[in-house]
């Protein structure tokens, strides 16, 4: 299969990781760029009729190079899938004719996976990660600031004790009150702190941003010194899986806090 | 099956402290959940619940009778059973409806059209308020929003002052989405609270413009190829 990363924020260390990662497994994934990213958590509610033609474009550029849409964030994800379910049953005019006039088409045939159902398929799973495993994440225990719990289903082959799940994200509390967004981040990150786990894996940037770059805010919000727990991503951990510790391919660089067992 | 538990016990009543009742049972995998339930009021001394569910196992909400073969399929075979919300417990798994009810009762006086009787069926909802991981102070409350929905078909000619007590600060714009709570994932709360943010963002009001441009303002609007 042929695949073409989705991506268009600044979170670096998602991305490079992940093509890196891409590299390693032999899986067949450009990066193009040029991708149109809206509205988070709001965008589909506040404005339908952007959201929708954002995640034409999208899935039209895909469909223009043959490949399906491989998808490293959680809430890009969510937005494309639920664009896709409406675009698929009825292709507003406008948008159709917006995308002929970039000498694009919108096909229904356009495939988005996630990068843990990617990870998951038997030929990356058993011929790639298992093949070139090298380190062994018996002595270590995470917590996953994720809803998807294929994340979870890898991190029990690697053989990662998982303490807790956790579905929550209050990002979207940001634009209206950000105290509250800090508050009840900080609970959720005090959560990962006290049963004991090593780190926190995410696919959420959102998690990321508040949770590793505005650790101070969150230390502030709740007056406890949240510690150093790291928050790393799903490439990221796959790499060290597989032995990789050149800072190059894992993109630590970007984080507030490392991984001290690097 | 044998299944090993710790069931939460308090009796606002008599209880300074809640604390945590250790059960070892044998039960058939085929057995409800309200069949559990049963079989904890017969074995624990005056153990109170409700057949409507709404309890948590190891965190996660029950809110369907589903057989126990389903719940140790999904947590194994030692479960913490728990009310909704501690903080409003009253008895065991029974929950203080009273101060549910007048954590909002300020807010339904002041809708002096409402006929006393109306005022009472928030009680029917009041519980679901503590699904959000927010807490009352901080937001309405899912259960309140969706009362609000519940009635104003009945109360048309007084929409705009039931949607403003949803729609303004601490609204329904800081809902968080709660199906993820549930064991299995259930979204009838979640797709309640998008109708009315729909309902709200198509609501001209100084607020949501304030939302809306500060979405457009963080997450860029399309313009470079389009």
């Amino acid at each position: 299969m042929k695949y073409e990363i989705y991506y268009d924020y600044e979170n670096l260390s998602l991305l490079d990781s992940a093509i890196s990662l891409c590299k390693k497994l032999n899986i067949d994934a450009i990066y193009n760029g040029g991708f149109e990213y809206f509205g988070g958590e709001w965008g589909a509610l506040s404005d339908e009729s952007t959201f929708l033609t954002a995640q034409a474009y999208n899935l039209s550029l895909a469909n223009k190079n043959a490949r399906d849409l491989l998808v490293l964030e959680n809430l890009a994800y969510k937005n494309l899938i639920l664009a896709k379910k409406s675009l698929d049953k009825n292709l507003p005019s406008n948008i159709e004719s917006k995308l002929s006039a970039q000498n694009l088409a919108y096909n229904p045939q356009t495939n988005i996976i996630s990068l843990s159902d990617l990870l998951l398929k038997n030929e990356v799973l058993n011929n790639g990660i298992f093949k070139h495993k090298k380190v062994d994440f018996e002595n270590f225990s995470a917590c996953i600031f994720s809803n998807d719990i294929k994340i979870k289903q890898i991190c029990e082959k690697l053989g990662l004790k998982i303490r807790l799940q956790n579905a929550l994200n209050f990002n979207k509390l940001q634009i209206l009150n950000e105290s509250l967004s800090f508050k009840y981040s900080a609970q959720m990150l005090e959560s990962a702190l006290d049963s004991a786990s090593d780190f926190i894996i995410t696919d959420s940037m959102d998690i990321f941003e508040l949770m590793d770059k505005k650790r101070s805010k969150l230390n502030k919000s709740i007056n406890r010194d949240l510690g150093r727990i790291p928050i790393l991503f799903l490439p990221q951990l796959i790499l060290c899986a597989l032995g990789i510790n050149d800072e190059h391919l894992l993109n630590f660089r970007f984080h507030c806090f490392v991984p001290d067992f690097l | 099956m044998n299944i090993s538990l710790n069931v939460f016990r308090f009796n606002a009543n008599f209880d300074y402290n809640d604390y945590y009742q250790k059960l070892d049972l044998n039960i058939n995998e085929d057995s409800a959940i309200t069949d559990l339930l049963q079989i904890l009021a017969s074995k624990l001394r005056d153990f109170d619940y409700s057949n409507d569910l709404f309890f948590k196992i190891n965190s996660k909400i029950i809110a369907k009778n589903l057989t126990i073969g389903e719940i140790i399929g999904n947590f194994g075979n030692k479960l913490t059973i728990e009310p909704l919300s501690i903080k409003y417990a009253k008895k065991d798994l029974l929950l203080n409806n009273d101060a549910l009810f007048g954590a909002r009762k300020e807010i339904l006086d002041s809708f002096t059209f409402l006929s006393e009787e109306m005022k009472l069926e928030y009680k029917k909802y009041a519980f679901l308020n503590l699904i959000s991981p927010l807490s009352q102070d901080d937001y309405i409350g899912d259960g309140f929003a969706i009362y609000i929905k519940h009635i104003l078909p009945h109360y048309k000619q007084h929409e705009s002052e039931l949607l403003s007590s949803i729609f303004g600060q601490n609204g329904i714009l800081n809902s968080i989405k709660t199906s993820d709570l549930f064991f299995p994932n259930d979204d009838f709360i979640d797709s309640e609270i998008e109708f009315l943010t729909q309902l709200q963002f198509k609501n001209p009001n100084p607020f949501n413009y304030k939302i809306i441009r500060s979405v457009a303002k963080k997450y860029h609007k399309i313009g470079k190829a389009l």
